[in-house]
């Protein structure tokens, strides 16, 4: 065994979004590391690429849409105890506020509200989470900074946020841990989606070190699920490239 | 092999208050993480253990109370070019604020604001931070909480935590980053005087009090590559305390 406090040896890690984006290079990395990985995501090609390529043994591509009630009971099935849990699937679509319709604030709430927030309940319910395990959430700057057009998104993302500090109170007897990943504007294809509807250029002109890569929101994650930040529960850790600095 | 990005091999950092408490650690795991340390601190031979207790590399002790201009210019000289700064250097500040005096909050905000702030500005003036290099100052969450009796030290934070904003943006244009490490209650010298009074304030701790080597690793990540996009931030590192 890898005594290092930075491994994830031996560990099963799920991670959903797996097949593209901050999913797929969290996958990469916790795979590089030592882990056993269950990727989730809905594109069955795509996520099946993603893990056929990750190093190591024993990984599994768990082909399902997290919105759909019966896709999360198939994964909390399939899936053995956990150390740890990544929720990266999320969606954003950009409406101002005065066009926003239920339709869109139920899609916006369903992928980045209802689904990492019904498979952890379920999960820890079903003691999935091993005594001493990471969740991990992927949140957003959104959530504080809520610009233009992302009511619905930035709402969703705060309530996730608070659903991550309470599960850290609940669970902490159990030495579990919840934590959000709060990132700025990160190179992936759904921010490349969201510029084909609106010109953020200017946006990322701003950031002060320059865009986020999705590896190193995967290194973040990471940092949370290793045990060297066994300590370390119910906060946000933000990586932005400075962009909110102006509005903290 | 497993490998991780959490490494700073071929890095040069300098680590304040290193020869006790979380300065000692976050030397030591900066040592283990591949790094060549400079290590300073006031006291000549518990540095010298710190230095010994990191073992094998291009470690180096500098002798050094960052109180004195004097000192602090000498000690900016022998370290030389460094891709990294801990400013661990600390000291308490517990007094009810009826019973402040004057030369006190001096001491405590001379100690934990002025030196790293102005040891700072020293290393940028003389241009020892290299490009990419990681600024990690040590605030408290008594810069974000309640406490009674920590007026002097809570100032002295927030103070700390207000400048490393400012430093962000002020470094990014040669790709530095400024954070902040917030822990709670930890287990150092420090605090650690009274075992009963520490062991009965740690099980306000929902995951138990803090060890130094939980913010030396903390201290690790914010040094590595890998969180080159991080900047600003105040890392909490408190046990999951209900209170921030």
């Amino acid at each position: 065994m890898n005594n290092s406090p930075f491994s994830l040896e031996g560990k099963r890690i799920l991670v959903t979004g797996a097949s593209s984006g901050i999913g797929a290079a969290t996958a990469a990395l916790c795979a590089r590391m030592g882990a056993q990985v269950l990727a989730c995501g809905r594109d069955a090609p795509r996520l099946q690429a993603v893990v056929a390529a990750l190093v190591g043994d024993g990984h599994r591509a768990l082909v399902g849409d997290l919105t759909d009630p019966l896709a999360r009971q198939a994964v909390i099935d399939a899936v053995p105890v956990l150390d740890g849990a990544v929720f990266c699937a999320g969606a954003a679509t950009l409406v101002p506020f005065r066009m926003v319709s239920q339709k869109h604030m139920d899609a916006m709430f369903a992928v980045n509200f209802t689904a990492p927030t019904m498979l952890s309940q379920a999960l820890l319910a079903k003691k999935k989470v091993a005594n001493g395990g990471s969740l991990v959430y992927v949140t957003a700057i959104a959530e504080r900074l809520a610009p233009h057009a992302t009511a619905m998104y930035s709402a969703a993302k705060a309530a996730l946020t608070a659903v991550a500090r309470t599960i850290a109170i609940e669970h902490a007897k159990n030495g579990i841990r919840a934590n959000c990943v709060s990132p700025g504007y990160v190179d992936t294809p759904m921010l490349a989606a969201l510029q084909s509807g609106v010109s953020i250029e200017n946006k990322l002109e701003l950031t002060p070190l320059g865009t986020v890569g999705a590896d190193e929101v995967a290194g973040a994650i990471a940092y949370l699920l290793v045990p060297a930040s066994r300590r370390i529960s119910r906060t946000t850790l933000t990586i932005d490239g400075g962009i909110s600095l102006h509005v903290r | 092999m497993i490998d991780h990005p959490f490494h700073l091999r071929g890095k040069r950092i300098l680590v304040t208050g290193a020869s006790s408490g979380i300065g000692r650690a976050i030397a030591i795991e900066c040592a283990h993480a591949g790094a060549a340390v400079v290590a300073t601190a006031r006291d000549a031979q518990r540095l010298a253990d710190t230095l010994a207790a990191m073992g094998e590399g291009e470690h180096l002790a500098v002798r050094a109370d960052l109180s004195d201009l004097e000192q602090m210019a000498m000690l900016v000289t022998q370290a030389g070019a460094i891709d990294g700064v801990v400013h661990s250097a600390g000291i308490q500040g517990l007094t009810p604020m009826r019973m402040m005096r004057q030369s006190f909050l001096d001491q405590v905000i001379g100690t934990n604001f002025m030196a790293p702030a102005m040891l700072t500005q020293k290393l940028l003036a003389n241009k020892s931070l290299r490009n990419g290099a990681s600024i990690v100052f040590l605030s408290s969450i008594a810069a974000h909480t309640g406490t009674v009796g920590v007026g002097a030290y809570s100032s002295s934070k927030g103070a700390i935590e207000g400048l490393m904003r400012v430093l962000a943006l002020e470094t990014a244009p040669r790709a530095m980053r400024v954070n902040a490490l917030a822990p709670g209650l930890i287990d150092t010298p420090l605090v650690n005087g009274d075992r009963a009074f520490l062991e009965e304030k740690g099980k306000a701790y929902p995951l138990g009090l803090g060890q130094p080597e939980d913010v030396a690793y903390a201290a690790v990540y914010l040094l590595a590559d890998i969180s080159r996009r991080v900047s600003g931030i105040s890392l909490h590192i408190d046990g999951g305390i209900p209170w921030t």
